[in-house]
């Protein structure tokens, strides 16, 4: 089983040192992308180190896209994961020769993450349980399709109904312990202050703060920045197509 | 710019069509496919019961009472023992005359396509399109048109539809999800499970909750509290915050609750989208009430008729002054889309 980690600031390097592979970048918010000079410095470090380097990509704006490209055009030969279907666009037209490996990120996956579903067992069908379990990547004819894409691993989250990883034909990575549950551009944190919330700018001012969000209807909900989360210590026994468990040491930024 | 409206019923099109839609969308949520995924497995992304058509042949009917494009939507993300069923809901649905179907998931479109059936394919925001190497994507998959997520502001929207070779469709009116649509994770339609689901199912919940939030704000302060509305959505809980500064953690508990499910407004933004090339305005609201849709409708119509007699502050100052006239408050009670 490779093991890898996740990071998303130079400042983090020192924590790669057990691991196989480095996840370095953003999922989750383009504004908080590191600049191309960061991703060079990491790249350079993890490779050095005999380690595989990975890079994370976010869901991104016009804006976002000409950001990345300046990164792509700067790095090659790397496992991209990508969260938006034009970033993978972008891969495969733009810069089919500069070794880009794409890999689809747990955003675009599709699995079925409310927790609440765990309270609602007894008033489903099994049929219906097992779908919350699943994903698009259940599916071999999808899995096919991701093959013929040029796509060679799909990321997942550990869900707390369990997660069903049987599918073959490409490999899979599972992140832990923490488990993205929705994501907003309304960041609430760059809006604060503001009487309406909407799509505003920002200073990064997320960084370093983590809100928690408790209620009896279902386990402790995890703000940072634009992003929720929900903790899951527990690995699934089968882990299937997994061959990469991927650590997370802190919530993703 | 088109209207497109939201319809659950044969007559309900009819009306709406007279008032001045362009085009209508809608869903069919079978009792079969209820009774093999329950409602939070919706095949559309409508877990409550009123959102929907019960069956295709209503849906038939609904294609033939009116003369405006028709779209279907079939834009939840299916897993495989759902593929059988959707390949032949959406056969159904063509051959009951439908202009175009609304999509997200990438493997049902890559399927549709291989099925080369007569029909348009429009990716629906779940699809979430923030760029045009993603409409780009989408056109190489045969997509005619892609829907901007509510979270992209007015100058993205412009840049993306102006740079688009596809028809664009923005959200103007109704239900601004706080988070992306097509990343949101939480199951809605919870209500509709278990003994009290029978009662969910018959009660006007978006009524209820849109109305009470926009025209009392203490009344929906206080069902939120009991968290009553808990089961209808996560946005709906009234949970406590902790991990900032005071203020800060009050501010965020602030941003969940009824009172946030008012039902936002985009008109005033109609006069900076005037020249660009959006191709249609989203009214959202499936499961509203018929007098809330021809509402919208009659409200729309009267900014794009209008909005190039006023200079911009003119144009808002109309808009609301139609507001009042139409809803019969304050737009002020609302929110803005934008």
């Amino acid at each position: 089983m490779n093991k890898a980690i996740v990071i998303n600031r130079t400042n983090q390097l020192d924590l790669i040192e057990d691991y196989d592979t480095v996840y370095f970048g953003c999922e989750f918010c383009e504004r908080l992308l590191p600049s191309k000079q960061d991703f060079l410095t990491v790249k350079e470090f993890v490779e050095n180190k005999g380690k595989k380097f990975c890079l994370l990509s976010p869901y991104v704006t016009n804006r976002g896209v000409d950001n990345l490209r300046i990164i792509l055009g700067a790095i090659g030969d790397c496992e991209v994961i990508f969260n938006d279907w034009g970033v993978f666009w972008m891969i495969k037209k733009d810069f089919s020769a500069r070794g880009f490996s794409p890999v689809i990120g747990r955003l675009l996956v599709k699995q079925k993450r409310g927790p609440r579903i765990l309270d609602y067992k007894d008033k489903i069908s099994l049929e219906a349980y097992e779908h919350f379990r699943r994903s698009i990547i259940s599916n071999p004819n999808m899995v096919d399709y991701l093959v013929e894409l040029g796509i060679i691993r799909a990321e997942f989250d550990n869900l707390l109904q369990g997660v069903d990883l049987k599918v073959n034909k490409i490999k899979g990575s599972l992140y832990y312990p923490y488990l993205y549950v929705t994501s907003t551009r309304m960041c609430l944190i760059a809006n604060m202050g503001h009487s309406e919330i909407g799509v505003v700018g920002c200073n990064r001012q997320c960084r370093g703060k983590l809100f928690c969000l408790k209620s009896d209807a279902m386990p402790d909900i995890l703000l940072r920045g634009n992003t929720q989360f929900i903790k899951n210590e527990i690995l699934p026994k089968e882990l299937g197509i997994v061959d990469r468990l991927v650590f997370e040491p802190e919530i993703p930024y | 710019m088109k209207i497109l409206a939201p319809t659950n019923s044969p007559e309900e099109a009819v009306i709406l069509e007279k008032k001045g839609a362009n085009e209508l969308y809608c869903g069919v949520l079978s009792a079969e496919w209820k009774s093999r995924f329950s409602n939070i497995g919706s095949s559309n992304r409508r877990e409550f019961q009123r959102s929907n058509l019960k069956s295709f042949s209503e849906l038939k009917r609904l294609v033939g009472n009116v003369s405006i494009p028709v779209y279907f939507t079939m834009n939840a993300f299916y897993t495989q023992d759902m593929y059988p069923d959707i390949i032949k809901e959406a056969e159904t649905a063509v051959k009951a005359g439908v202009k175009a179907i609304i999509v997200t998931d990438i493997n049902f479109l890559h399927e549709l396509k291989k099925l080369q059936l007569d029909v348009e394919i429009h990716i629906g925001t779940g699809g979430t399109t923030f760029n045009n190497k993603t409409v780009s994507f989408y056109k190489s998959l045969g997509a005619h048109r892609v829907v901007i997520p509510r979270h992209v502001n007015i100058p993205e929207i412009i840049d993306i539809s102006s740079r688009s070779d596809i028809e664009t469709e923005i959200f103007i009116m109704n239900t601004r999800c706080m988070n992306v649509d097509g990343f949101c994770t939480y199951q809605h339609g919870l209500a509709e499970l278990g003994i009290a689901g029978e009662i969910m199912k018959k009660m006007k919940i978006d009524e209820l909750v849109g109305g009470l939030a926009s025209r009392s704000k203490i009344a929906a302060r206080l069902l939120n509290k009991s968290g009553g509305m808990k089961s209808v959505s996560a946005c709906c809980i009234p949970y406590k915050v902790s991990g900032g500064k005071d203020s800060e953690n009050r501010f965020i508990q602030s941003n969940f609750g009824i009172e946030k499910f008012t039902n936002h407004c985009g008109g005033c933004a109609l006069y900076e989208l005037m020249d660009s090339k959006v191709a249609s305005l989203k009214i959202v609201g499936r499961q509203k009430s018929t007098s809330k849709k021809v509402r919208d409708v009659i409200f729309l119509k009267s900014l794009l008729s209008n909005m190039r007699n006023y200079s911009k502050s003119g144009f808002i100052e109309y808009a609301r002054k139609r507001f009042i006239e139409i809803y019969g408050f304050n737009c002020k009670a609302e929110r803005c889309y934008y």
